[in-house]
């Protein structure tokens, strides 16, 4: 499928937890971009540098729903995968929530595989 | 009269095609009886092809016919060198695809090419495999470290066989037979290969996409993300208004989750569930929206075409490997191989054009830098000559080959023969240029040039001893399996010339190849 999005969440999550976002792939021919948009509607953007084969921490100050996406780009003709891990760390670096849906695609013709990691975070 | 009708249903009949096809004007799909995920499945499939209706892009095409190609440059490679040179078909040819860090360890290879009973032990990441600027100029490409070197071990193990001359100094009458007793007696120890390799990767070399530090992707992700962002809000919106209706669900269900029917919640709140179905597709399809916009955008941005570019990278590739033989299996070497490898339009020649002045995009930009540089990054790929060199795939190799064979001695007392070499040394040096010259009207490559330099001396062969060669091969290719070369053949001595087929002076001389190919 050349669309994959997959979508999980996380309710309840206390405030002052932490974020985890990190991105794998099975070649460097797999990008990765993402960004979190916060309930007050700011946004922050993750470029590839910041998550592929790194692990990202971002502290969640507001309550609210924050929507984090990754989205996954293999441009190559050739089957590529990449996992995306989510997690939410509580205060004592504790990780009490996980997600982490796996993609795998690849370009036909003149198309592009794109995968979406949509984690809804509800923090309270 | 008549005609307004026909004319009004086609005008009907247009609009429906319409909204069939759009995304945007479908009508509801998911009901009670689906799920979450089977409701996602339901919309996915109005977002299957790109809503981009992008011709295949000039690198697309010029990659088709490559591919198209590939397989009968190959052969052909292997059909036009012949007497092979000490250097494989990949530096005598610039036919062949460049050299992966993979491939180069392969080509690079001592034996005789079959490997079917090798067994090989490739460590490619003794420097870390992929290009990433530290975590401080991730966002600054400008600030990136601009080559690092990526290394390989190899170890491949077997495919002995017996050393060529030994078998031809057998006695004739029994050459075959004893040939095979030799050849069984050898074992996977006859023939152990440890080599190292080393490859540039970085701004300007290699053939790893530089995603994290290359300007012109990050330009890209500008454009898309700015594209991409009210679309994203937009599916937030919606999204807010399905968890707000999820959590209600929760409370009365508490089992609910990605799987379950809305016809459960239905039992228990129909017209809570009516407004979760509703809202569960409004959700799913803005978030497919705003994915099909990102690629899109990538599409229209020629990101693809980027990619495809980096494949034409210089490439500086260096290896050094030794061969340790059984007795039987021949002398044991060292060889040492540097290749390097372009193609004439690539990810630096691009980010040159869209930093130069050259480029002047029709749309004004103001002070959007990005989509400026996408706009002049579009312009390079439209340019005729920029065009006419990425479907002509024209590609330039240099390369240089030193061998060094042992001493070698061996004795057969049962076939009463005694056999010695002195150590040996060969020295291959090579510029290759090779491009497409015609297409057929699908577009796939029918014909190629390929011009080939050499400087050759191998002390053990009289023919290559202080010998410069140039080589010009046309290649026509018939139906699908089918082509006729022709190679003009230079010396600069006479005696040093060769066999050809047709003589033409002393130093010239031409060779035809003609058949067909295919293992068939």
């Amino acid at each position: 499928m050349p669309l994959d999005i997959e979508e999980g969440r996380a309710n309840n999550v206390p405030s002052d937890s932490t974020l985890v976002v990190k991105v794998s792939t099975s070649s460097t021919n797999v990008n990765a971009t993402g960004r979190l948009d916060l309930p007050s509607g700011s946004v922050t953007q993750w470029s590839h540098g910041k998550i592929v084969n790194r692990t990202l921490r971002t502290q969640l100050t507001a309550t609210g729903r924050h929507f984090a996406r990754v989205t996954v780009i293999v441009p190559a003709t050739t089957i590529q995968k990449a996992t995306v891990e989510f997690s939410i760390e509580d205060g004592d670096g504790t990780t009490i929530r996980t997600f982490k849906p796996e993609f795998s695609g690849k370009t036909t013709g003149n198309d592009i595989y794109l995968g979406r990691a949509k984690w809804i975070v509800s923090v309270v | 009269m008549r005609i307004a009708v026909v004319k009004f249903r086609l005008i009907i009949f247009a609009s429906a095609l319409l909204s069939v096809q759009s995304p945007a004007f479908s009508q509801a799909l998911c009901d009670l009886s689906d799920s979450e995920d089977s409701c996602k499945n339901k919309v996915s499939q109005q977002f299957k092809a790109p809503s981009l209706g992008a011709a295949p892009s000039d690198a697309q095409n010029a990659k088709d016919a490559s591919d198209s190609l590939k397989e009968f440059g190959d052969q052909l490679a292997e059909k036009n060198t012949g007497a092979a040179p000490a250097v494989s078909p990949e530096s005598a040819s610039s036919f062949n695809d460049f050299f992966s860090t993979l491939k180069a360890a392969a080509d690079s290879g001592s034996t005789d090419g079959d490997d079917d009973q090798a067994i090989g032990f490739e460590l490619s990441r003794c420097a870390r495999g992929e290009f990433v600027p530290p975590e401080s100029s991730a966002e600054k490409p400008q600030d990136a470290i601009h080559a690092r070197i990526q290394c390989q071990v190899r170890v491949r193990a077997g495919g002995a066989e017996l050393y060529d001359p030994v078998k031809q100094a057998l006695p004739a009458d029994t050459r075959d037979a004893r040939s095979k007793a030799l050849e069984d007696s050898l074992d996977f120890g006859d023939n152990l290969t440890v080599g190292v390799f080393f490859n540039i990767v970085g701004t300007n070399w290699g053939r790893v996409p530089n995603f994290a530090s290359e300007p012109l992707f990050a330009d890209i992700w500008n454009v898309v993300n700015q594209k991409e962002d009210p679309l994203i809000r937009a599916s937030n919106e919606v999204s807010n208004v399905y968890e707000d209706i999820r959590e209600q669900i929760s409370t009365e269900l508490s089992e609910f989750d990605a799987n379950t029917p809305f016809n459960k919640v239905a039992e228990r709140n129909r017209p809570l569930a009516q407004k979760a179905v509703e809202a569960r597709e409004k959700a799913w399809r803005a978030e497919f929206e705003s994915a099909d916009e990102v690629r899109k955008v990538l599409l229209e941005t020629r990101y693809l075409d980027l990619v495809d570019l980096v494949n034409n990278q210089p490439q500086l590739n260096f290896g050094v490997e030794y061969t340790e033989r059984g007795e039987l299996a021949g002398p044991n070497e060292w060889r040492a191989k540097l290749i390097y490898e372009k193609g004439l339009v690539n990810v630096n020649t691009a980010r040159r054009y869209v930093n130069s002045s050259k480029c002047k995009p029709a749309a004004t930009f103001d002070k959007d830098i990005s989509a400026r540089r996408v706009a002049c990054f579009n312009e390079y790929l439209s340019r005729p000559s920029t065009q006419q060199r990425l479907k002509g795939g024209d590609r330039l190799a240099v390369s240089i080959e030193a061998v060094r064979r042992k001493r070698y001695s061996i004795n057969l007392p049962t076939d009463a023969i005694t056999f010695a070499e002195d150590s040996d040394r060969s020295f291959v040096g090579a510029l290759a240029y090779g491009f497409y010259v015609g297409f057929d009207d699908a577009g796939d490559a029918r014909s190629r040039i390929d011009l080939r330099a050499s400087y050759e001396d191998v002390k053990s062969d009289p023919k290559r001893q202080d010998r410069g060669l140039f080589v010009a091969t046309y290649t026509q290719k018939f139906f699908e399996k089918t082509l006729v070369a022709v190679s003009v053949v230079y010396a600069t001595q006479p005696e040093f010339r060769g066999d050809v087929d047709k003589d033409l002076s002393a130093r010239l001389g031409i060779n035809y190849k003609w058949g067909k190919l295919g293992k068939s």
